[in-house]
């Protein structure tokens, strides 16, 4: 089903929409939430985590290219079920749930002002990429948006791990002068 | 700063950007696939849905080939169930005669892919191959299920042969054939599969390029 037609199922409240998405972009997800968690259990919490995430937001939104739509919310979802199962991780059973029983006196979510300094970043880096050549712009998201590994890079851009890993030590150490020279490093 | 807040503001990059990156991530997959594969799926190979019956009766375990490529010629199945839905195979069945210089068929229950969620020590069979090879038992949790009835989400244990690319986490596509099945596996030193489908696979291959290859062979049967 293309794209479109699944977007409308969404607008129209039909429940299909969900099991069309699964469909389509059930393992697209899955790959994008694993890359994140190495969990499979947790990829399937966080993907499910995405169809209620997307129903609640289509409508008001119209997403022209769903998977990049949806891969967001995957990988945003996992990153947070990531520190969330990290945060857990360090600290001792009982202060942990006593931490956890804690939040629901307090807002949970992050603030205006932590969302817009990270859209002014995401757009300092956006521009960073634009100067970038394909091949460095690519490896640079395929790493750091999609998590992908070195392997899978080398992969799908034909080229040795080497120089993938070249290519991105290359792009950090742009990216950090970008960052100074745009104030947010000093 | 810190590191956590640039993956935060990645988030925020423009579509274009991050549709340019998945675009080449997907055409790896169908650009090889169609490079290696719809050839050999024109000219080699045939795959017919059955009502019921095997035709298998190649001898799986008589490849001496001992390539780090090969995983899976080992015994198989089902030997666990998390739902009584597992117990239930499909009448439909596969064939797949597969040209590689040295013909062989083979006839799958069920074809699937999943993750690795558990392994286990590593036994020995007495039993049904001899001479006796090393395996481990592997358990994977289904993801997705081509052919055959098997669920999403439920868990089947296999047989595997030994190799240290192999860990929980670790994806793959398995084809089943009655008692016997062959892995696809994407380990961090590339594509794992049985020597056999050498001619079609290669390390550099992705689980993406067996996925195009296993839905263009159950589409084109479709048809």
């Amino acid at each position: 089903m293309q794209d479109e037609s699944i977007v409308e199922l969404y607008w129209s409240r039909n429940e299909s929409a969900i099991e069309q998405t699964e469909k389509k972009y059930g393992h697209y997800l899955t790959k994008i939430a694993y890359n994140i968690l190495s969990d499979y259990d947790d990829s399937l919490e966080s993907v499910n985590d995405t169809y209620y995430k997307a129903w609640n937001s289509i409508p008001p939104h119209r997403p022209t290219v769903l998977s990049t739509y949806l891969g967001r919310i995957t990988r945003q979802i996992s990153i947070d079920i990531f520190r969330k199962r990290n945060r857990q991780k360090r600290q001792a059973a009982m202060y942990a749930v006593s931490l956890s029983e804690l939040e629901e006196c307090i807002s949970t979510g992050s603030t205006p002002e932590d969302d817009i300094e990270l859209q002014l970043l995401g757009a300092s880096i956006n521009n960073f990429l634009k100067t970038l050549s394909p091949e460095a712009r690519n490896t640079f998201v395929g790493r750091y948006y999609f998590m992908d590994s070195i392997l899978e890079i080398s992969h799908y851009y034909g080229m040795s791990e080497s120089k993938v890993k070249t290519l991105l030590h290359r792009t950090r150490l742009a990216l950090k002068k970008h960052l100074i020279k745009e104030g947010f490093l000093v | 700063m810190r590191k956590e807040q640039i993956i935060d503001a990645l988030n925020y990059l423009e579509d274009e950007i991050i549709e340019e990156t998945d675009a080449i991530r997907q055409k790896k997959a169908v650009s090889s696939h169609k490079k290696s594969h719809f050839a050999l799926v024109a000219a080699s190979f045939s795959l017919i849905l059955l009502g019921g019956y095997a035709i298998s009766s190649q001898n799986f375990y008589g490849n001496d080939n001992s390539s780090s490529e090969i995983l899976s010629e080992s015994e198989s199945l089902l030997d666990k169930e998390e739902t009584s839905e597992n117990t239930s195979i499909s009448n439909e069945k596969a064939t797949l005669s597969i040209d590689d210089g040295n013909t062989f068929i083979l006839t799958a229950d069920t074809i699937f892919c999943g993750t690795i969620s558990e392994i286990s020590p590593t036994s020995t069979n007495t039993e049904s191959i001899s001479p006796a090879r090393e395996f481990t038992t592997i358990d994977v949790q289904i993801q997705e299920v081509y052919l055959g009835k098997l669920q999403p989400k439920n868990t089947v244990s296999l047989q595997e042969g030994i190799s240290s690319d192999i860990a929980v986490g670790t994806s793959g596509i398995f084809i089943i054939c009655d008692d016997k099945h062959f892995s696809f596996l994407e380990t961090n030193n590339g594509l794992l599969f049985d020597q056999k489908f050498s001619s079609i696979f290669s390390a550099s291959d992705s689980l993406n390029d067996v996925e195009s290859y296993i839905q263009e062979l159950l589409k084109n049967q479709e048809n």
